[in-house]
């Protein structure tokens, strides 16, 4: 069950990204409870607690949609608190349904104070450089244009079907813009002003998981003193201490070449990891912080979410 | 030299039959191999250029060139992955419902479509629920098949055998579901209970388990998004709807319009393409057109005109009229050894060579009053058997292929294993619906 839960979340953060995954996993949700046919709360919690544990298992482990099971988790048990144990399942239920509708809310709500918060950076007249898939980082794009500030776009190509959506992206806005291949990025590192990516996850090591190729990038423009931004909302810190040093699952496979009859072996990897002293602004819904802040905001909500997962165990 | 003019007679029949191993076989595009055999018998002068030009039946060619195009204008508007999803979302993930919505829904389709496009457009989703939840998905996929081979035997676009049948035996769309409606839907209900009974682990329900419950809305989810991610065009789909139903609607009243099927099929055709000239780009649409499809048609029609000039048919006519003279006998050998020759050959080629055959068995009989039943014995037994082999249609050779490119390997052995029982049980059904027939 693990695995295939990893399957598929791994194939749906692939396609649209960490944010929407979480979304479409709550909206799953609410779906799953109002068809199943549990009838005791008991069932639905103890079943909901094997969910939290595969989602606490499977490799990678997506903070967002943890931390949502964990709000959920803990809103169930507020609700077993106040009621007694005398609950009516179906009053339950739509209790919970209706939480996960205020977390589906506030997910958008988190969206709109990341891009108010995004507002405060000076685009104008500026060349931007983006190179992941991050739907935080078209809002903030889509969100400047619309402000009125008017700025240009290269984007880094990288994966084909990823690029296509950024130019998509970019055309659908009006937003100028030219691509680069990655690898040729040195040759116009002048014309650059600043650096937007996003992140799948901010871990306890402090480092950012984040599409293959960005790593190298920042490296380059952080090297040039080139300021980079990054654009995550603060549910999708991973609050928990990272086991592994490497979030990163990469595997090796034999290609062929195209024309000639010659095997080789390749490698690949799902992610990068960026330090967070790379990093100089991280845009988030809660403000805008340098490396030091971030740190300490992470763990104010580390604290605060081992104090819930420590009311859970002893309940 | 009189044994070599004997001799001749079988010469346009053993091209046939060597064109039927060729194409058996796989030797070539099976188009090539069809005018192939179209050009020798006019080389060796057993047909002139001017007949084998009037024996192409351009009736029938028009008439699935049309709904080739309709189909696939439809495919671009989306309509029918958008029907996918919407059906998806109804079964909020109940593997059960799955199982029956799908079903039902790969059988309608046939009818109505070509099978291929049918499978084309229902396997893939049920592949991937199927796969996502962990359960083996070769059970649906070969039922889907079966039951796009079924539903295909319902209607006279259903399927290609059916397309000829009703062209040289000037059956109307509404002969043949109403005439075809209770062994073909007897079948299908039968198939789909006996795959409910057979499968029941599978497809038992799973909302006591929200953990399978979740996972089957992920996925469900997921499908929605991609399929619907797509840009669609809502005008486009309703001009795609509205055009496929009036076509419908319109063979449904071919008597009526005094209008042949496949003009309101051309016109369909016509008028779906002017209306989606700006989201649609004919040209694109041509290239999708199953040209080989139809010059393979143009080539069968030749040889068998061929073999027909030559008096061998009329023959074969003779031989099955004088097996017996109980009528419910000849009926039950047409029935039955179409399917089994449909079995083993391609099923279109097959028909081809059997129209003049029930057309010689009709004028052999002249006193009985039930002489149309001949055509769906024919067409049941082509199409019923045509399922029971993976060589037997188009449908089960592209499901297979589609079944391969997600992973799930499925061989000649296991698809004869499940659908050759199953074949003899639909065949079996409408032995009982021809007895029935012919005794009330």
């Amino acid at each position: 069950m693990i695995d295939r839960f990893g399957t598929v979340l791994k194939e749906i953060e692939g396609d649209i990204g960490t944010k929407d995954l979480n979304l479409l996993i709550l909206n799953a949700l609410i779906d799953a409870l109002k068809s199943c046919k549990i009838k005791t709360v008991e069932t639905l919690k103890e079943q909901m607690e094997e969910i939290i544990h595969i989602f606490n298992s499977t490799e990678p482990k997506y903070a967002i949609i943890l931390y949502d099971l964990y709000n959920i988790a803990g809103e169930m048990q507020k609700i077993c608190g106040k009621d007694g144990h005398k609950h009516d399942f179906s009053a339950y239920r739509q209790k919970i349904i209706a939480f996960i509708n205020k977390l589906i809310r506030k997910a958008y709500k988190d969206k709109v104070h990341l891009t108010q918060f995004a507002e405060r950076i000076k685009a104008n007249k500026k060349t931007i450089l983006i190179h992941d898939h991050s739907h935080t980082v078209q809002d903030v794009l889509r969100h400047l244009k619309r402000k009125g500030q008017k700025f240009r776009v290269i984007v880094a190509e990288q994966d084909p079907e990823k690029t296509f959506h950024n130019i998509e992206m970019l055309t659908r806005n009006k937003i100028p813009f030219q691509t680069v291949p990655a690898h040729m990025l040195s040759n116009i590192e002048d014309d650059i002003d600043m650096c937007f990516f996003g992140a799948v996850t901010f871990k306890s090591t402090f480092d950012f998981v984040v599409d293959t190729g960005t790593n190298a990038i920042i490296s380059e423009f952080h090297l040039q003193k080139k300021p980079i931004y990054f654009f995550i909302t603060t549910n999708k810190f991973a609050l928990w201490k990272a086991r592994k040093k490497k979030a990163v699952i990469g595997h090796i496979y034999t290609k062929q070449h195209p024309f000639k009859k010659i095997q080789f072996e390749r490698y690949k990897f799902s992610h990068d990891r960026v330090p967070l002293s790379a990093i100089d602004f991280t845009v988030t819904d809660e403000g805008i912080f340098n490396a030091y802040e971030l740190k300490k905001l992470y763990q104010e909500k580390a604290a605060r979410q081992a104090d819930i997962v420590k009311k859970m165990r002893r309940i | 030299m009189e044994l070599l003019q004997a001799f001749s007679v079988f010469v346009p029949m053993i091209i046939f039959g060597a064109a039927l191993i060729l194409i058996a076989f796989e030797f070539v595009d099976k188009a090539l191999i069809a005018l192939g055999g179209a050009l020798t018998v006019i080389f060796l002068r057993f047909i002139t250029p001017e007949e084998a030009l009037l024996a192409v039946d351009f009736e029938t060619i028009i008439l699935l060139m049309s709904m080739m195009i309709l189909v696939e204008i439809s495919r671009d508007s989306g309509l029918f992955s958008w029907l996918n999803v919407k059906l998806v979302s109804i079964t909020k993930g109940n593997p059960l419902v799955i199982a029956i919505i799908f079903s039902l829904l790969t059988a309608l389709f046939s009818a109505f479509l070509d099978n291929v496009s049918t499978i084309i457009i229902v396997v893939p989703i049920t592949i991937e629920l199927f796969k996502g939840l962990g359960r083996d998905p070769k059970p649906i996929i070969l039922q889907e098949i079966l039951m796009s081979n079924m539903g295909g035997a319902l209607t006279l676009i259903g399927d290609p055998t059916n397309i000829i049948i009703g062209g040289e035996a000037n059956l109307t769309f509404n002969d043949f579901i109403a005439n075809l409606y209770f062994p073909v839907g007897g079948a299908i209900l039968t198939l789909l209970a006996i795959f409910i009974v057979v499968r029941w682990q599978q497809l038992k329900p799973i909302d006591k388990n929200l953990k399978t419950l979740f996972l089957s809305t992920i996925l469900i989810r997921k499908l929605r998004y991609e399929f619907l991610n797509i840009e669609v065009s809502k005008k486009f789909i309703i001009k795609s709807i509205a055009i496929l139903l009036i076509t419908l609607v319109a063979f449904a009243f071919q008597i009526e319009l005094h209008l042949p099927i496949y003009v309101l099929a051309l016109a369909g055709a016509l008028a779906l393409s002017i209306l989606s000239v700006r989201q649609t780009k004919l040209h694109n649409i041509l290239q999708r057109v199953e040209w080989t499809t139809l010059l393979f048609f143009g080539g069968l029609f030749i040889m068998v005109a061929a073999i027909e000039k030559t008096g061998l048919l009329e023959q074969i006519s003779l031989l099955i009229t004088s097996i017996s003279n109980d009528f419910t006998v000849i009926l039950l050998v047409v029935l039955w050894a179409s399917a089994f020759v449909s079995m083993m050959l391609d099923n279109i080629a097959f028909v081809t060579v059997m129209i003049p055959v029930i057309l010689g068995i009709q004028e052999n009989l002249p006193n009985e009053p039930n002489l149309q039943m001949l055509w769906w014995a024919l067409a049941l037994g082509a199409v019923m058997g045509g399922s029971g082999s993976l060589i037997g249609s188009s449908a089960n050779i592209v499901g297979v292929d589609l079944a391969k490119k997600h992973g799930v390997n499925i061989g000649f052995i296991e698809h004869f294993k499940y659908a050759f029982p199953l074949a003899i049980l639909a065949l079996g059904i409408s032995s009982a619906w021809i007895l029935y027939r012919l005794t009330f």
